[in-house]
């Protein structure tokens, strides 16, 4: 009888564990319908960049293990896109590509953190990846003061996915590339947004 | 108490297994991304001008993208072809893109041709069937190099870039090898660029059975100017340098470029392997004066293009007017050529037994106009000319007719813009006409 009380407890163990593991999987399925294909933050072992709402209304964001932190508007949000050859997307509510990805509405602006250990020049870098096939420069690249540091800033065009404005910084042994992507309506806001993102950029010790 | 202990966290590893086994395994490898071809046809070889992870060009969802030219660089005007069957998932003409659906969640998109926009949303796709054919620079999106890009990406619903999509390299690792090449990422920048003598096995050349090569202009050399509107024929001798015979279902076609009224295609006579033959198309210089150049190809009955991309370059002229100062003069054909009358001092002048609906063109000298009557009449449709122009096309008269080869009566003025009122006498000159 005690026996079969504890085989009655072992099956309907089972059965709990069963129904748990397809509810799982199910709602795992539902989020994969998304999101497959991207992939997480950082590993468990990193730290997970935070965000930090503001008394303006805009957010933070504070990426310790990269070493940098910076403001994004109010309503804009921000996706991760490390295994994509990026770093993060900070995207306004209203963003909106074609399928080549061309912004069709609103904006987006790319990060993209390039290891630099050997100390290549801003200026070095720049002229070695700016102007070549597949990416057209449309202005001369500028020096501008971010971060209490020298910035390149320049205008291309790059194949398959349009006009950028793009500055380029160095810092925590980084290369901090940030490219503006926007749509013709909402040119001037976008810039306007991206020059103060870059005002707030912070390298974190 | 033991038992309370090992049931969470069996529950706890039996959900982490499966959470983690469902996230992180690669989607489903079938047939189609598995049997991926060179975008290009068999024959001669190419290699990749830019590799995965090439900055700014090759990032995000096109991380593993690869840009392929012709070893020989004579990339502009090659066939396109489907590095794998499927149906069209969208096309993007600005940038001659064709992203072609798998049907396992798996799209090679192929940009940078011409003929992108012939394709529609749906429609069935055969591997090595053409697309198209490379876009020459500056068209279609190929900043500077011509060049074939091809990307292949996952995603699991049809949503756009940015985010919606993950690149996925040409390698074994994801059963996507390229025409059996196998290009493992290694986080380098602009990995595999200068990867020289690829080859195809993707159809089209036939084992190079179909091949043409340039052996001369026979007329209109490059930089041959003429008129505008001028028409003029374009012969280029061209040797078959393959194993077939060129004949019915041959044609010698209109790649890119312009075209210059010319026809689409035209046929070749029956050409064995090795012989020349002389190959030329009809064509009219363009209205406006310029440079122009279009590109023409070999191309079999299967619609395949083959050989050798030749051209024709020539440049249209510039209008020829004079410079006048002692009076207006009159042209009875464009571009001041032709039958003259002039110079016309200030005064009325009337056409209707010399000149009559001749004028085409006219030179009126600085500050000086001249007033065109449509009729011989005062209250006629007019219209005021204060420059000089090669083309009265460019005139409609106040009945939106054109000035062109339609004037009657006309009044001289050595002030510009014809100041009103209209002279009330009726006398009027009869002009002399310079042949």
């Amino acid at each position: 009888m005690n026996s079969r009380k504890q085989l009655a407890k072992l099956f309907s163990a089972l059965i709990s564990l069963a129904t748990l593991g397809v509810i799982v999987v199910i709602i795992n399925g539902l989020l994969a319908g998304n999101f497959k294909g991207t992939i997480a933050l950082s590993s468990s072992s990193e730290p997970t960049p935070t965000v930090k709402k503001l008394s303006n209304g805009w957010n933070r964001h504070v990426d310790v293990k990269n070493g940098f932190a910076i403001n994004y508007p109010p309503s804009w949000t921000v996706q991760t896109e490390l295994d994509k050859g990026l770093g993060y997307s900070f995207q306004s509510s209203d963003l909106q590509t074609d399928q080549v990805g061309q912004v069709k509405s609103g904006a987006y602006i790319r990060v993209t953190i390039v290891p630099n250990s050997e100390n290549t020049s801003v200026r070095d870098w720049v002229a070695e990846n700016s102007e070549r096939s597949g990416v057209k420069r449309l202005s001369l690249p500028i020096t501008a003061n971010f971060a209490g540091t020298k910035a390149t800033v320049f205008d291309q065009n790059i194949s398959l996915l349009g006009k950028a404005h793009t500055a380029v910084i160095s810092g925590n042994a980084k290369l901090f590339r940030f490219d503006l992507f926007t749509a013709d309506s909402v040119e001037q806001t976008a810039r306007s947004n991206f020059e103060l993102m870059l005002a707030s950029l912070q390298f974190l010790p | 108490m033991l038992k309370m202990q090992i049931r969470p966290l069996t529950i706890f590893v039996a959900v982490l297994t499966v959470v983690v086994l469902n996230y992180f395994s690669p989607p489903t490898v079938d047939a189609n991304h598995s049997n991926l071809k060179m975008p290009f046809q068999s024959g001669p070889t190419w290699k990749i001008s830019s590799g995965y992870h090439d900055t700014f060009a090759h990032e995000g969802y096109k991380l593993y993208s690869l840009d392929l030219v012709r070893d020989d660089h004579q990339t502009t005007g090659q066939n396109v072809v489907a590095g794998s069957g499927g149906t069209v998932a969208w096309i993007d003409a600005t940038y001659g893109c064709v992203s072609i659906d798998l049907q396992d969640n798996y799209y090679l998109m192929t940009c940078h041709m011409l003929g992108a926009g012939s394709f529609s949303s749906g429609q069935s796709i055969s591997q090595g069937q053409v697309l198209g054919t490379v876009a020459p620079a500056g068209q279609a999106g190929n900043n500077g190099t011509p060049h074939i890009h091809i990307t292949l990406y996952y995603a699991t619903y049809s949503a756009a870039p940015p985010n919606a999509r993950t690149a996925i390299p040409f390698d074994s690792a994801h059963g996507s090898k390229l025409d059996g090449y196998d290009f493992p990422p290694n986080g380098t920048v602009n990995q595999y660029a200068g990867t020289t003598g690829l080859q195809s096995t993707n159809g089209g050349g036939g084992g190079g059975s179909d091949n043409a090569a340039f052996v001369a202009d026979v007329t209109v050399p490059d930089g041959t100017t003429f008129s505008p509107g001028q028409s003029f024929t374009k012969t280029w001798r061209m040797r078959n340098t393959g194993t077939t015979t060129w004949g019915s279902g041959y044609s010698f076609a209109f790649v890119s470029g312009d075209q210059m009224n010319a026809p689409s295609s035209v046929s070749v006579s029956s050409t064995s392997p090795n012989n020349t033959t002389d190959i030329s198309v009809n064509m009219t210089a363009p209205g406006s004066a310029g440079s122009y150049k279009g590109y023409w190809r070999m191309r079999n009955a299967q619609g395949n293009f083959f050989g050798d991309t030749v051209w024709v370059q020539i440049n249209v002229s510039a209008p020829s007017c004079p410079s006048v100062s002692d009076g207006v003069h009159l042209w009875d054909s464009t571009d001041c050529s032709g039958s003259s009358v002039g110079p016309l001092r200030p005064g009325n002048y009337d056409f209707s037994s010399s000149f009559n609906d001749r004028a085409k063109s006219l030179a009126v000298p600085s500050g000086w106009s001249i007033r065109l009557y449509k009729d011989n009449s005062w209250s006629s449709p007019n219209v005021c000319v204060s420059s000089t122009t090669s083309d009265l096309h460019s005139y409609n008269y106040s009945d939106g007719s054109t000035a062109w080869g339609s004037m009657t009566w006309a009044i001289v003025h050595n002030q510009s813009n014809c100041p009103l009122p209209i002279p009330t006498n009726n006398y009027l000159y009869l002009p002399f006409i310079r042949k």
